[in-house]
C-alpha cells in the first residue's frame, strides 16, 4: 500500500517536473530541453530497441527524433503528456524506418547480443522474425503494458488492428520457441 | 520446460534486453542533441518563422502581379510589330500585334482592352486614351 502510494507519488513528481522542463523549452531555453532529453532518454532507447528488435539504430534514431521534437515542441497541447507525446514520436519514426529497412538488411550483430543460453532463447533474433508493426504491437503491449487503445493511438492503427498484430505475432513467436 | 514457460522466458529476456543501459549515456545524449539544435529558432519561434516566410512569399506574388499588370496597362507606351493598327470596325476593335507575339485588343468602346496569346493570360485592365 505505502510503496504504491509512494510510486503514485514519484510519477506525478516527476510528470510536473517534465511539464516544467517543456514550459521553459518552449521559451527557447535549450538547456531545459537538454534536461528533459537527459531524463527520457533512456526509456525511449529501450522503447525503440524494443520496436526494432536491434539496438544499431535504436540511439541515432531516438537522437533524431528528439531533434524533431524540438522543432515541434510548440504543437503539444499538453505540456504534462510530453513523456507520451516523445513516445508517440519515437515509435512511429522506428515503425517507418523498419518498413523501409529490407529484410536482408538487417545488421547481423544485432542477433545474439541478448541471447541466454541457459535457455537457448535469442530475444534479438526472435524479435527480427516478426513483421514491422507485429514486433511493435508485441513489444508496446506485451512488454510495456500498454492497453490496446494506448499502443493504437502510439502506432496510429485501430485497437482492433492492435489485436490482430498481437495475435499473429504470438503464433509466430510460440511457433519459432517450440521449435528451438 | 513446458511452451508457455519458455514464451514467459522470453518474454522476461526481451524486458531484460530493451532495457540494458544504452551506450550513449544521457550527458552524451543531451550533448548530441543540444548540438543539432539551432538555439535561435526555439520551439514556436519555427512556426512564427514558417508563417513569416509565407507571408512574404505571398506578398511578392502579389506586388508581382500587380507589376506585371502596371506594365501593360495602355496609358502607357506600347511597342507593336506592326507600325498601323489593324482595324476591325465591323467587330468594335482595333487590333494591334505586339512585340512579344501577343496580340492586344482594344475595343472602339465600352469594354476593357484585353491580351491574347504568348506572355498576355491575362486580360488588361487600363485608361483609354
Amino acid at each position: 500500500m505505502t510503496a504504491s502510494v509512494l510510486t503514485v507519488a514519484f510519477s506525478e513528481q516527476r510528470t510536473s517536473e517534465l511539464e516544467a522542463l517543456v514550459l521553459r523549452a518552449r521559451g527557447g531555453d535549450t538547456e531545459a530541453y537538454g534536461d528533459l532529453v537527459e531524463r527520457t532518454w533512456s526509456d525511449l532507447v529501450a522503447l525503440a530497441r524494443g520496436m526494432l528488435g536491434g539496438d544499431a539504430e535504436a540511439e541515432d534514431l531516438v537522437q533524431e527524433a528528439l531533434v524533431h521534437a524540438w522543432k515541434r515542441l510548440w504543437m503539444l497541447r499538453q505540456p504534462e503528456k510530453v513523456e507520451a507525446w516523445l513516445r508517440r514520436i519515437v515509435a512511429r519514426r522506428c515503425l517507418s524506418w523498419a518498413r523501409r529497412r529490407r529484410p536482408q538488411e538487417l545488421p547481423p550483430e544485432t542477433a545474439g547480443s541478448a541471447s541466454d543460453p541457459a535457455a537457448g532463447l535469442d530475444a534479438a533474433r526472435l524479435l527480427q522474425t516478426l513483421a514491422p508493426r507485429q514486433r511493435a504491437v508485441l513489444y508496446l503491449t506485451w512488454i510495456e503494458g500498454c492497453t490496446d487503445k494506448e499502443a493504437g493511438g502510439i502506432l496510429g492503427i485501430r485497437p482492433a488492428t492492435i489485436r490482430v498484430h498481437r495475435f499473429r505475432g504470438m503464433q509466430i513467436l510460440r511457433r519459432l520457441v517450440r521449435e528451438q | 520446460m513446458t511452451k508457455d514457460e519458455k514464451v514467459q522466458q522470453l518474454r522476461r529476456e526481451i524486458e531484460r534486453w530493451s532495457r540494458r543501459p544504452p551506450s550513449r549515456s544521457p550527458q552524451m545524449a543531451r550533448r548530441a542533441v543540444l548540438t543539432r539544435l539551432d538555439e535561435r529558432s526555439p520551439g514556436r519561434r519555427w512556426g512564427l518563422g514558417w508563417a513569416a516566410a509565407a507571408a512574404v512569399v505571398v506578398a511578392a506574388l502579389g506586388l508581382g502581379i500587380l507589376t506585371s499588370r502596371s506594365q501593360l496597362r495602355l496609358d502607357q507606351p506600347v511597342r507593336t510589330a506592326s507600325l498601323d493598327p489593324m482595324p476591325r470596325a465591323a467587330e468594335g476593335m482595333v487590333v494591334y500585334q505586339l512585340e512579344s507575339g501577343a496580340t492586344l485588343y482594344v475595343p472602339l468602346a465600352g469594354a476593357a482592352p484585353r491580351l491574347q496569346g504568348t506572355g498576355a493570360d491575362k486580360s488588361v485592365k487600363g485608361e483609354r486614351r
